[in-house]
């Protein structure tokens, strides 16, 4: 076993493991940061100002494809046939009656997938942390908004949220660090159709600059920020947490470095980590202190992976939970053609939001909400070779009349709602998936029961409706969770709980069991949230948990 | 002798003869290639805005062949079949046709049934020209697209759209 002199590994560099590994190192503990992708320099890897930079979405550097499995999917009832994904050009997005998989959208990469992320950065609804006291439904979050809140202040100052000035769901002990964004033409489009219908749209509280901040520039509304932001001002974690962790001289970053297992040691603490290096090369790491934060579907694999004679149900998992309660992203985005010219191809994705439903009891008839966004960018609907493959069709003279004709006209609505968690819908090991180690892979199963559709429904309802108060022409595409799983969202597998058999950490994220085992990714979510992005939440959680993590250590940092 | 009554003969000597490829014995047949700026042209034409043929998209087709024999196997087979409906419009080689003409034969193969030769050339080569000419800086302006996206981004995003880079 190799020698170290760290206080922790944090395995993982996303929202969770940068935030993690940056609060512990402020708090005066070494940290090895364990990436299993390589960086990303904003500099060189993200092609915005070329020629072709339409032609690959993010740059993916390790291909992401294959690398977990999923259980056939649901088949789709007659009577929903309303939320098939369709287009004017393609007809059915998805053959046939099954739902079909279009993937588990992350980065693996040092940032992880904030790296592709749209910025969005929510704080949660307070009540829905509380959806089964309050609502029967789910599990409470074993802490309320307000012992959070101050985690959200500081984690929205490192990276420089810019929001409103008024929220009036969130309550707010101080103002976002930056003002809010303007909204685009076309975002000020949907929000004037939509006050026909009483609805309201707000600035977005994004992780973009709005003016130029603690040596970033301010965002120049390129509306690219899913392929990768060369300027830097798009808050993704390898830009924020993890350059200061860094600069405190506490931090080892290790890219390229796969973490296999965990082995559970005795006095029920886990004795070391097990990694493939950047050479390919079996390593072995030990610490005082573990977190884990490999997002909710590879964290329950790595514990299941971590089976041993001290842990024959996998690692942590005495409750049987870990894995359970998996949630994903319910969503629909509606695309259609205004009669003007909006240009809509321009300003920061999803800069505005219609938070009027994200109350978990705003839906009527089902629990659980969800919110509306502006979704031109993340439907990749803003670039010239977009309008000619999904919108203008056709080939020849017509066709560049056509294009030239429609172009900047696209207007496009989304919807991201809750997802409740559900027996069907879980994280297991594959019996016969493995990868290039022979590790088992995750196999994912996911299930939209009647509670769920009919929520989306009325996301697709409120789509459609919302662009036909703006006057648009035609739809001419649609897409959604009925018969297309795509989660960039996921949560559950390793819920906090106060109850040892219901959950898998406390309200720390720590295990119920393993004492110096940490849980900092959205696995831990008790509940997905009206649709709220995560990624702010699972920021603040992991510095919390960090926190907690440095008082076992009796405030010097070093723990031992 | 008549154009027409030439090809009488030349089809009438064409169905004796089955074990040969049923197409114009006339014409480019050896080097099928050389119709691709036509075909190119036709598929997104100057206009008010630059063609694909002026942005030299058939010029990276034609490299793409040297550089990937199935590719090239397929554009040379699909150009053979595009000459091959050429007789039946009173031309000898597609590149003779009339611009009508020659939409007509795409749209034919644009419509094709999936799998055969003629859709399968047709969504190759109209999907790489699309790709190639709307990746071209020279064909935005026409559009009113004021990118790449960076590095001056859309400053003027809250204002309805107006001068290039707003």
């Amino acid at each position: 076993m190799k020698a170290t002199d760290y206080d922790a590994v944090v395995i993982g560099s996303g929202a969770g493991g940068g935030a993690c590994a940056w609060a512990l190192c402020q708090g005066g503990a070494r940290v090895l940061l364990l990436e299993a992708g390589p960086a990303y320099d904003p500099d060189r890897d993200y092609h915005l100002a070329s020629s072709d930079w339409e032609r690959q979405r993010f740059p993916a550097k390790v291909p992401i494809r294959g690398r977990q499995s999923f259980a056939p999917l649901q088949l789709l009832e007659e009577r929903w046939r309303q939320l098939r994904s369709w287009s004017r050009l393609r007809g059915p997005m998805v053959a046939g009656n099954r739902r079909q998989v279009w993937g588990y959208q992350h980065v693996i990469g040092l940032g992880g997938s904030t790296l592709h992320f749209t910025g969005e950065a929510h704080r949660l609804h307070p009540r829905a942390m509380k959806m089964a006291s309050r609502f029967g439904v789910a599990a409470d979050w074993p802490l309320d908004y307000a012992e959070l809140e101050p985690f959200y202040l500081e984690v929205e100052r490192l990276v420089g949220v810019a929001g409103p000035a008024v929220d009036g769901h969130r309550p707010r002990s101080a103002p976002y660090p930056l003002p809010a964004h303007p909204l685009s033409h076309a975002t000020r489009t949907l929000a004037e159709g939509s006050r026909r219908l009483g609805l309201e749209w707000t600035a977005n509280a994004l992780a973009s600059l709005s003016r130029p901040y603690d040596g970033r520039p301010g965002c120049n509304y390129c509306g690219q920020c899913n392929r990768g932001c060369p300027r830097r001002d798009k808050g993704s974690v390898d830009i924020t947490f993890i350059p200061k962790a860094v600069a405190t001289g506490r931090c080892t970053v290790a890219t390229g470095c796969r973490v296999l297992r965990l082995e559970p040691g005795p006095d029920d603490r886990v004795a070391w980590a097990e990694y493939l290096d950047v050479q390919g090369r079996l390593q072995r790491v030990a610490a005082p202190l573990y977190a884990l934060a490999c997002g909710a579907v590879e964290t329950p694999r790595l514990l299941l992976n971590s089976a041993a004679s001290r842990a024959p149900q996998g690692l942590a998992n005495e409750s049987g939970q870990v894995g359970r309660h998996f949630m994903e992203t319910l969503y629909w985005t509606s695309s259609a053609l205004h009669p003007d010219r909006l240009g809509s191809y321009r300003g920061l994705p999803a800069d505005g939001i219609c938070w009027d439903f994200n109350a978990p009891d705003a839906i009527p008839g089902v629990v659980g909400g969800c919110r509306f966004t502006p979704t031109v960018a993340e439907a990749d609907l803003a670039g010239p070779l977009a309008y000619a493959r999904r919108v203008v069709g056709g080939w020849g003279r017509a066709h560049k009349a056509g294009m030239r004709a429609t172009f900047g006209r696209v207007l496009s609505v989304g919807a991201i709602g809750e997802n409740l968690p559900h027996p069907g819908s879980f994280i297991d090991l594959d019996p016969d998936g493995v990868d290039d180690q022979g590790m088992p892979l995750a196999r994912i199963h996911a299930y939209l029961d009647e509670a769920e559709l009919t929520r989306l429904s009325f996301m697709a309802q409120t789509c459609r409706r919302i662009l036909q108060a703006c006057g648009v022409e035609e739809l001419f595409e649609e897409y959604g969770s009925f018969d297309a799983f795509n989660a960039t969202h996921v949560f559950g597998t390793c819920r906090m709980g106060t109850d040892p058999d219901r959950s898998v950490v406390d309200g720390y994220g720590r295990s119920h069991r393993w004492r110096n085992l940490f849980i900092v990714d959205a696995s831990v979510f008790p509940s997905s949230g009206g649709g709220e992005a995560p990624s702010l939440t699972i920021e603040a959680l992991a510095v919390r948990s960090a926190r907690r993590m440095l008082s076992f250590a009796g405030g010097s940092g070093r723990v031992g | 002798m008549h154009r027409r009554s030439v090809l009488s003969m030349l089809t009438v000597a064409a169905s004796l003869l089955p074990v040969v490829r049923a197409a114009p014995l006339l014409g480019p047949r050896a080097r099928p290639l050389e119709i691709l700026p036509v075909l190119v042209e036709t598929l997104l034409p100057a206009d008010k805005a630059p063609g694909a043929v002026d942005l030299g998209v058939d010029r990276q087709l034609l490299e793409r062949t040297r550089r990937d024999p199935r590719y090239r196997r397929l554009l040379e087979r699909g150009c053979r079949w595009l000459d091959d409906q050429a007789p039946a419009l009173g031309a000898l080689a597609f590149a003779e046709l009339e611009v009508e003409d020659r939409e007509a034969v795409i749209d034919r193969a644009a419509r094709a049934p999936a799998r055969t030769l003629p859709r399968r050339f047709f969504d190759r080569v109209w999907g790489d020209v699309r790709t190639l000419y709307y990746s071209h800086p020279a064909s935005w302006p026409a559009l009113g697209y004021g990118g790449p996206p960076q590095p001056l981004g859309f400053p003027g995003h809250h204002h309805p759209p107006g001068d290039i880079h707003l």
